[in-house]
């Protein structure tokens, strides 16, 4: 989609994003400082609760810790308003468009949901002001400026070419057709219509107005996305009509209970012979305690109630127990992030 | 998960001075990014303007201006320290 900032959102956006960046560099510092005040994989707790309180209270008084606190408040409660003010900025030049793409056609939008679910608005998800739907046009603020200019600067590697690269470890390429769990404003869809062009895609989110970016996205590409604003745990679609259900970093932004459901579901709603593949974060199983206390501090802090869930969940043992067989959870490419799963529903 | 695992780290966190010194930051960002974009566009009007910038002197006239308009926003910032006037 083209469009272009103004001069106070692009300079607002990209200074946000030095500043995350920058802000990542005094980690290696503060670790440094837990193992000279002797924290070290040794001493650092077994619980996840009590080593939060055990590292806070030892970095006490450090500059470096104080400097991240900072920072990172900074950077989680502003990140999103940045977004909006610089999309406000360019609304009256863009709207005509957005509305006509939405309108166009060949993607359709279809809103089933009642309710939300209780865990999507127990808090404002990544703090987003306002919470996830805070926006009118929340899906282009977060799919086009959130996370294609800040999120992207400051998650390692391609994240784009990431969501592609997962769809190698399928194997078919004869889909012929995919639902995919938690679309949002489309990034990883945009990947599976790639890759798999001869297959009718269909996804499911919460948020409507990230499914409405999402349609926008389909239209302009000429893609006919079938989308479904419905929970993912009980889509109320056919039994058996799918030959690939999927999803991309959703599981650590609900419950681990929901993302056995939407095991269950996935089962339900793949034919015989279909696969599953979630993509997430990375398991707390591979990470040394340190590493699992940053991710703790950044859940904490950052808006991600059910991370730990997602990161210490079996998810293996939980495509297994919905009815799996093949199963695989592991980190992609012998990396720890992305973090893989995979099952096979068999013929 | 709760703020109370990490009460140093939240207390530093809703330090709203810390918070506003940032957002200055972020505002004195845009506003460097504005005078860049401003001396491009001059420039590629024919008006080299960050060069004349750098190098003019300013004339006793100008020199009073900004003069008075210093010492205007000092003693602003030597007030914003002081005790709130309407308390006393």
């Amino acid at each position: 989609m083209d469009f272009q900032l103004r001069q106070s959102g692009r300079a607002a956006i990209a200074f946000l994003a030095d500043l995350a960046v920058a802000s990542s560099r005094l980690r290696p510092k503060v670790d440094a400082e837990l193992l000279a005040r002797g924290l070290d994989q040794s001493t650092l707790a077994d619980d996840l609760d009590e080593r939060l309180r055990q590292v806070d209270a030892a970095l006490a008084g450090s500059p470096a810790a104080r400097a991240v606190a900072i920072l990172s408040e900074f950077s989680s409660v502003n990140h999103g308003r940045v977004g909006q003010a610089a999309f406000d900025e360019i609304l009256p030049d863009l709207e005509p468009t957005l509305r006509e793409l939405q309108t166009r056609g060949p993607a359709t939008l279809e809103a089933r949901l009642g309710e939300l679910p209780e865990y999507q608005t127990r808090c404002w998800i990544h703090r987003t002001t306002g919470g996830w739907d805070g926006h009118p046009y929340q899906g282009f603020v977060h799919g086009e400026l959130v996370h294609r200019e800040y999120v992207a600067k400051n998650y390692p590697g391609d994240i784009f070419a990431q969501r592609r690269a997962v769809l190698g470890l399928l194997p078919r390429q004869d889909y012929r057709r995919i639902l995919e769990f938690g679309t949002s404003s489309g990034h990883y869809t945009m990947q599976l219509a790639k890759v798999f062009p001869q297959a009718e895609i269909w996804g499911c989110d919460l948020s409507l107005r990230m499914l409405e970016q999402a349609q926008r996205v389909a239209n302009e590409h000429g893609w006919a996305w079938k989308l479904f604003q419905v929970a993912a745990e009980d889509t109320g679609f056919d039994a058996a009509s799918f030959d690939l259900v999927t999803s991309y970093i959703v599981l650590h932004e609900i419950p681990a209970e929901t993302t056995r459901a939407q095991m269950r579901e996935a089962f339900r709603l793949l034919r015989p012979g279909g696969d599953l593949l979630f993509t997430d974060v990375t398991q707390y199983s591979v990470m040394d305690k340190a590493a699992q206390r940053w991710a703790e501090y950044g859940a904490v802090h950052g808006g991600e109630p059910f991370w730990r869930e997602a990161a210490t969940l079996d998810l293996a043992a939980a495509a297994r127990d919905a009815g799996f067989v093949d199963v695989r959870s592991e980190g992609f490419g012998g990396a720890k992030y992305p973090w893989v799963t995979y099952g096979h529903k068999p013929g | 998960m709760s703020l109370e695992l990490t009460p140093n780290d939240t207390a530093v966190r809703q330090d709203p001075v810390a918070q506003l010194a940032l957002l200055l930051a972020k505002e004195l960002w845009v506003l460097r990014d504005r005078q860049l974009v401003l001396e491009a566009v001059l420039t590629q009007q024919g008006i080299p303007v960050r060069e004349l910038v750098e190098r003019y002197q300013p004339g006793d006239a100008d020199r009073q201006v900004i003069d008075a308009a210093r010492k205007r926003f000092a003693a602003e910032v030597v007030a914003a320290l002081e005790a709130p006037g309407d308390r006393r």
